[in-house]
Formats: C-alpha cells, structure tokens, sequence
C-alpha cells in the first residue's frame, strides 16, 4: 500500500562542512523539527580542530561520535574547495546507512537528506511503497535533449534493506565521490558538475543491472523552488532552496550577504523585496 | 581512569560483550571512548543484519571515533587515532583483538607513550596472526587472551596441528593474563535446567560452518536414537551447512529428531536454550566459545570438546564431560552415560554447571579483573595475579 513519507518513520540527515554552514544547517533542520517532528536526526559538523584527516562531529540520538572522512580534502580557498566538499555527501550518506538507519527499524532504512540551506514549509508528501527499494530526488530534465538529465541531491531520499540495491547504490556513490575527491575531475557540464552527476551516473549503471529498485523523480519547483525573482520573494516551495552554492563556491564571492535573514526567508510575504538587494548584484537571474 | 578502546565496529551486534564492558567502566566512573576502525568481523556474520541501540545500553554520551580502515593506511588511523587519543586524555589504550585495533594501538603508543592492553580471541592466536604480532605483545603491557587454552597456544604450551606464522610468540609471563568473557550474573539461573525421563533434548549453538563439526553430534543422537526414544537435537543457528545437515539426519533416520532454527538474535537464542537437557560443543578449534558458557548459565551438563574455554567451563563428572574434537565414539559414550543417568543426577550436574560457570565467568568477578589489569598497566606495577 502506498504512503506519503511523512507517515513513515525516517532518519533525516546533513552535515554541515565549514563554518558558513553551521547556521544554515540549523535553519535547516528547525523547520525539519517542526514538519516532521518524530524523525531522528543526524547531523555533522566539521571540520573538527585536532585531526590529522578531515573529521566531523556527529549528533544524533546514538549520541556524539567523529566520522573521519577517509580522504584529505586538501583545502586551499580555491573553487576546488567547494567540488570536494560538496563529493563528501555520496560518503556521508552510505555512512548513515551503515550506521544510523536502525533508529527506526533494524533491518530496513529510510533516509532523508537535506541541504543545509533547504527551508521546509510542509512536511514531505513524497509517495512510496513502504517496503520497496526507492531513491527518490528532484529532477532535472534537458529539454535540449543533449544528455545531461540530473538528480537534484538538495533533496534525497533512499528506502531499502540495509544490504539491499539502495545500499549498494550508496556503496558505490560514496566510492565514487571519494575517487573524485582525491582526483577532480574536468569540469565538462555547463553549470559546476558536483556529486550530484556522480549519483546520477550511479543510478544509470544499477537502471542496467539485473537489480531492481525504484527511481522517482521529483518536481525541481516543489522540492528545490528557488523563492527569488526580481529581487523579491515570489513563491514557496514545498522545499525551498536558498542556494549557499552562490555563496561558497567561488573564493570572490564568500563574503557576499547571502542567503537572506532566517526571518525574511521563513516569514516574509509574497513580494516582499530583498533585503538590501541590488540588481547589479545579482548572479542567479 | 581514561580509557580508549579500539575495535574492529562499534557497536556490534555480535560483540555485545564489548558494549557491557564498556558500560560496566563507564558507571564505575571511568571515563571512556572508543575508536571503531570500520573494519569486517567475523566471516560468518557478514550479512546477518542486527542493531544495536547504544542508548538503551546508556552508552549514547561515550565518545566515538569512526574510521574506515578499507579507505585508511595503517599510519592514517594510528594519526587519527592518536588524536582522539589526546582529544580525551587517554590513560590507557585497550585493543580488541589483536589484529589492526592491536596493530593501531601499538602505532599510537609509539607515538605518544600511551600504554595500551591487548585482548586475544581465537582467530587471533590459532588462525590469523597479525603480521605485528612480534611488536604486539613486546611494547604492550599486558597481552589478555580470553582463554587458557589460547594463552597456551600462544606461547606454545600447547601446540595446534598446523600453527600460523608467529606462533609461539615470545610473551613475557608477567604480562600474560587471561581475561575470559563473561556474563552478568542476571543471566544465571536461579535453578538447574528442568530435566526429563521422557523427553531429553540435546542442544548446540553456533555457526554451521565446518569448523563446528555439528555432524558429530548428529552421527552422536543417530547412534543413541533407538536406546532413547525421548532424545531429540536442536541446533540453534544458522550458515552455509545447514541443507548438508538436514540432509545428514534425513541419511541417518533422525531427520524428525533434529531441528536447526537458522540463525537467530541473541535474546531469540537464549530463550530457546531455554528447552535444553543437556548441551554439546563439538567444535573442532575455538578461542573461548560463549555459548557454552551461556549453556552452563542456563543450568545443563555440559559435553565438551577440549579447545576454547571447554576445559574451563567443565570438571569431568561433576557437571559434564570433555572429549577430543572428531572422536564421535566418545561424544556418543559422554551422551549414553548422561542419558542413562536420569534426570535426577543430570539435574545435579546441572546445579554443578551454575556453580562453576558462576563463578568463573560472571560479569561481577571477571569485570573488576579486568580493571585491576588497565589499573597495573596504567602504574607500571606488576599485574595481579
């Protein structure tokens, strides 16, 4: 029988890497409290001051433990910072898998990734079969037709056996992710390829193989809705996106006052302006 | 004191013990951390799901550390290690076993002078040695096997028909001391195991793998099945033999004799151990076994072959029997003499198997061993004898 996730018990997952994320992440998971207030939370922060290796420490209700990412980031205020962290996501996630899906049931996992800078306003209605291998995600489609179709991981969710398709799937994102993180690779898309692509290629390779699982592809504007349009709040999404990317990416632009104060994002009318916009500043429009 | 274990997976389902020990310092007042190298366990669990919920264990505030050893160099976890190490002002480092937790330990001890102990389970000693096994047991303070039977093998008291590379090992006395596992003292019966004239069910835990030679004891129950109409076998566990088996006890006429359950959970098994007369360990090699001692918890005579912690959990006649590993003949005759016993006198052997195992291997007497031993190991003094 089909359900609507938010009827389901689930682990919600993030983690936030650098400083400038914290806060997001916060904003983050206090609308995830107030949507879906059973579901545990695993969240990490890094990276930890004292390790040799990449660490963050990781809240959940197994209680606090450091996971060391396995690869040097090697960091260096470059845009290369960013494509690394944003690789480490394939690896967090089949470590929740591994570690933390239990919380709500021993054998079988269900778990939600969120960016740090998503902004739930509803709970999440995303339809699935409760026992059946799933990753579901919003989706890009190229209407060019050139290939380039995506998963959009800003939102996730990943149903299944512990040692089922889904956690191979993962297995196999998190290697990948790890692979790329040691050794970028060239940047061949029209927009900064991330772990995202690296999913999306996962995904094609199990699509091909004998085992079985379900892809649902999400609608872009309702899970990742992007709320600004000239310089004003147009709309909400079921899920907001406030695309910290335009922030961290690029070494220039980290000191940019963006996203938005909490409260305009979280209580701010339909074509309130932004504050403090300027349209000559503006990058995404 | 401040103590950092290192272990192969944190928490495991399949090392429950860990998890007690742990909790048993923690409410002593220790200040404890772990650090879970990530990497496999035994052979024969992979793929056996299970979870544990260190809160429900009150462990969810002791710090971890998680590492992936497949993805780490050996100096990449011993840095990180050391770390952690320093983060929580660890006193002493105890490794479980004495493959890469004891190679890492021995790492950051070189690096920081941390003094650290090493727990040894059988695959440790009598199959796969660490390559470091030499450096392992000259820098650590004290190398704890979890039973005599592997202490001996160890440094060559008793020697095993093939050895692996490193053993004997060159283990000064002074720092050997077996440290067994153990149960918490909830879990002894009050009263011996409920015995019958009727009805006498012979049971064995475990893996069914080859190593555990339960087609001994079904050869054993298929000799006896027409003297003892009431004898029945259950097998709890699960594994790569168990068409074999059903298809030996099917061959031998005692297929609706012999039950195996596949393998079950640890709560799931204790309850069935619950239904046995009399248990049976014929394993070929062990390093302690805890099912026997679970099984002498239970209140049961126990027949036993000599490897693990057997010669420890049985005083032959008094609460069971031990025989050689293979010697069918032998099991067969142990069984005949319990069966023909009655249920009085196996009662009575019963009543012997609380009393010994009890007190050899309760949590209450082994865990304050256990501390003495970080304790010495900390201080520098000699470890209590």
């Amino acid at each position: 029988m089909i359900k609507r996730v938010d009827e389901l018990p689930a682990v919600l997952t993030c983690f936030a890497y650098r400083r400038e994320y914290f806060a997001e992440m916060e904003g983050m998971l206090a609308t995830v409290r107030e949507h879906h207030p059973d579901w545990p939370i695993v969240a990490g922060r890094g990276p930890v001051e004292g390790f040799d290796l990449p660490t963050l420490e990781v809240e959940s209700p197994l209680g606090k433990s450091y996971w060391t990412i396995p690869v040097p980031l090697e960091l260096d205020g470059s845009e290369n910072d960013w494509l690394r962290v944003v690789r480490v996501k394939g690896w967090w996630l089949a470590q929740v898998w591994r570690n933390c899906a239990g919380l709500v049931d021993a054998d079988f996992c269900r778990v939600v990734w969120a960016d740090a800078d998503a902004r739930f306003n509803g709970a999440l209605d995303i339809e699935v079969e409760p026992d059946a291998e799933v990753v579901a995600g919003p989706w890009w489609h190229d209407r060019e037709g050139k290939g380039l179709d995506t998963i959009c991981s800003g939102l996730l969710l990943f149903q299944g056996a512990k040692e089922g398709v889904v956690g191979e799937i993962l297995n196999q994102w998190s290697s990948n992710c790890l692979a790329q993180i040691r050794n970028l690779p060239v940047q061949n898309k029209p927009w900064p390829d991330s772990d995202q692509e690296v999913l999306t290629e996962v995904l094609g390779s199990f699509s091909n193989s004998a085992a079985s699982f379900s892809l649902i592809k999400l609608e872009m504007d309702k899970y990742v809705g992007y709320p600004i349009k000239d310089g004003k709040l147009v709309k909400r999404a079921l899920v907001d996106s406030w695309y910290m990317i335009d922030k961290m990416r690029l070494p220039e632009t980290r000191e940019a006052a963006w996203p938005p104060p909490e409260e305009y994002r979280r209580t701010a009318a339909i074509g309130t302006p932004l504050p403090g916009w300027n349209p000559d500043d503006d990058r995404r429009e | 004191m401040n103590i950092m274990y290192i272990v192969q997976h944190w928490p495991s389902l399949f090392e429950t013990y860990m998890c007690r020990e742990v909790q048993w310092m923690k409410n002593r007042g220790h200040k404890v951390a772990v650090v879970s190298l990530g990497s496999e366990g035994p052979m024969g669990f992979r793929g056996v799901s299970g979870y544990i919920d260190p809160s429900a264990l009150g462990l969810d505030e002791v710090p971890v550390l998680r590492l992936e050893a497949k993805h780490l160099s050996k100096d990449e976890m011993a840095g990180e290690a050391n770390s952690f190490a320093r983060r929580h002002n660890a006193d002493l480092i105890d490794a479980h076993f004495a493959r890469e937790p004891a190679e890492v330990a021995c790492d950051v001890h070189a690096a920081s002078g941390i003094p650290f102990t090493v727990r040894m389970r059988g695959g440790d000693v009598h199959s796969n040695t660490s390559p470091k096994l030499g450096s392992i047991v000259d820098r650590a303070s004290a190398i704890c096997p979890v039973s005599q039977f592997l202490a001996d093998v160890l440094v060559g008291r008793r020697k095993l028909k093939s050895a692996p590379n490193g053993i004997p090992a060159d283990v000064s006395p002074g720092k050997l001391r077996v440290l067994p596992y153990n149960l918490s003292a909830k879990y002894l019966s009050r009263e011996p195991a409920k015995q019958s004239d009727d009805v006498q069910i012979v049971g064995s835990i475990g893996r069914l793998v080859p190593l555990k030679r339960f087609q001994d004891i079904i050869a054993a129950v298929a000799g006896l099945s027409r003297e003892f109409p009431g004898l029945r076998l259950l097998i709890i566990g699960g594994g790569v033999l168990e068409a074999d088996l059903l298809e030996q006890a099917r061959r031998l006429g005692v297929a609706d004799r012999v039950e195996i359950t596949g393998f079950k959970s640890w709560d799931e098994t204790m309850h069935l151990a619950g239904r046995f007369h009399i248990y049976v360990q014929p394993s070929e090699l062990e390093g302690f076994c805890l099912t026997a001692v679970e099984a002498a918890f239970k209140g049961v005579p126990l027949v036993l072959s000599r490897t693990g912690i057997h010669e420890e959990c049985v005083e032959p006649g008094t609460n069971g029997y031990l025989f050689d590993a293979g010697d069918v003949a032998a099991l067969r005759g142990h069984l005949r003499s319990l069966l023909s016993a009655g249920a009085n006198r196996r009662r009575e052997m019963g009543s012997a198997s609380l009393e010994i195992a009890g007190g050899r291997f309760s949590e209450e007497n082994v865990m304050p061993r256990i501390e003495s031993v970080f304790q010495s190991a900390i201080s520098g003094a000699a470890l209590p004898s």
